[in-house]
């Protein structure tokens, strides 16, 4: 199992939001946003709810599972 | 939290700016003078005025270790206020780290030239040394400067400072680029003067001061870097990825050197290796741990 998500769609979705105004948002380094993006880095679930919160949406809107 | 305003930045680009342009024709005056002091300190003939003209040479060395210390603090600036490493600031880190080791080389190879010409010892490759560090003075002089002006338009153009993220990046990478390159020069001169000791004397405080030279940019950085946490929880001195990655790198670097701390306990117990100068051991241990750690850093950070 893997951890997708759909930060990227919702970053277009909520008016262009680059990843540094997310980073600043939820408290971490544009680096750190770039790899959760991309798949690279499964974050804690705290974070996650951070990111949930910070775009208004349910966290499973936001991150979802896919079946390898 | 201490917070760097737009005159402060420019201040310090400008002064930059300035020694810069002074430091590039004291380099032209070095490299004249070089050119005439060469002749005459390989045919061993008389020095006259020439003595009193090398006199300014050493005053630049004082000059040039003011003017390293002042562009290391500028590109710091440059970074927190435009928060962005674009290749150039990356291209002028490392030839700043060089240029500031090198000019103690300058120091201590001209100090060297002076005793073997006493001495009537051949000092061809001493020169050859000498004009390398003078060139590697002139490249990163001339990019500083360039890039002091370029900033200083920057800064015109625009009037406030970019946002400040709550977790910082630009001095953490800069900090493992920083510790890669100190390490790095680090283990190649401990390997070097681990060859040279075999053949001439290398004392315990040369090694020790040369060690402390080279480590000293990154001793800074981190410095610095603790300086902007101080007033932070430590446990939010890094972000989440940013912990994972110094924790992956940190044990890595731990198994690595554990094997590399075997073979110098046994090279040094059997007598193999360290004929003269046993206390090798600990800058060479020291280099490659700021090496190791510094690269998986940057690689975990950047990478994954």
């Amino acid at each position: 199992m893997k951890l997708g998500n759909n930060i990227r769609r919702l970053r277009f979705d909520q008016g262009d939001i680059s990843q540094e105004m997310l980073a600043n948002g939820v408290g971490v380094t544009r680096q750190t946003i770039h790899s959760i993006e991309k798949g690279k880095f499964v974050p804690s679930a705290l974070l996650a709810f951070k990111i949930a919160l910070f775009f208004k949406t349910p966290v499973d809107q936001v991150f979802f599972f896919i079946a390898e | 939290m201490f917070r760097f305003n737009k005159k402060i930045v420019r201040l310090f680009t400008f002064t930059t700016l300035i020694l810069g342009i002074i430091s590039l024709l004291w380099l032209i005056y070095d490299y004249v003078l070089y050119k005439q002091l060469k002749p005459v300190i390989l045919s061993f003939g008389e020095l006259g005025r020439l003595e009193v003209l090398a006199g300014f040479v050493w005053l630049s060395f004082l000059f040039m270790f003011m003017v390293h210390v002042i562009a290391g603090i500028t590109v710091l600036l440059h970074l927190r206020y435009f928060r962005e490493i674009r290749p150039i600031n990356i291209v002028i880190v490392i030839l700043g780290i060089t240029s500031f080791l090198a000019v103690f080389s300058d120091w201590a190879i001209l100090g060297d030239i002076g005793k073997e010409f006493e001495m009537g010892w051949d000092t061809s490759g001493e020169w050859t040394i000498l004009y390398i560090l003078l060139g590697i003075h002139a490249v990163f002089l001339l990019l500083m400067t360039g890039m002091s002006a370029g900033t200083l338009r920057r800064l015109k153009e625009s009037d406030t400072e970019k946002p400040r993220g709550q977790k910082d990046e630009m001095v953490f990478t800069v900090a493992q680029y920083v510790g890669l390159i100190c390490g790095f020069i680090g283990l190649v001169w401990t390997v070097f003067a681990l060859v040279l000791s075999q053949r001439f004397e290398v004392s315990y405080y040369h090694m020790l001061f040369t060690s402390i030279m080279i480590i000293l940019p990154y001793g800074l950085v981190v410095l610095y870097w603790f300086f902007l946490k101080i007033n932070e929880k430590i446990g939010e001195w890094y972000d989440e990825k940013q912990s994972r990655d110094v924790y992956r790198a940190g044990f890595i670097t731990l198994v690595i050197t554990i094997p590399v701390m075997l073979v110098l306990f046994l090279v040094i117990h059997n007598d193999a290796l360290f004929i003269r100068g046993h206390y090798f051991w600990f800058p060479f241990l020291i280099f490659t741990s700021l090496s190791v750690f510094s690269l998986l850093t940057l690689i975990y950070y950047r990478g994954t």
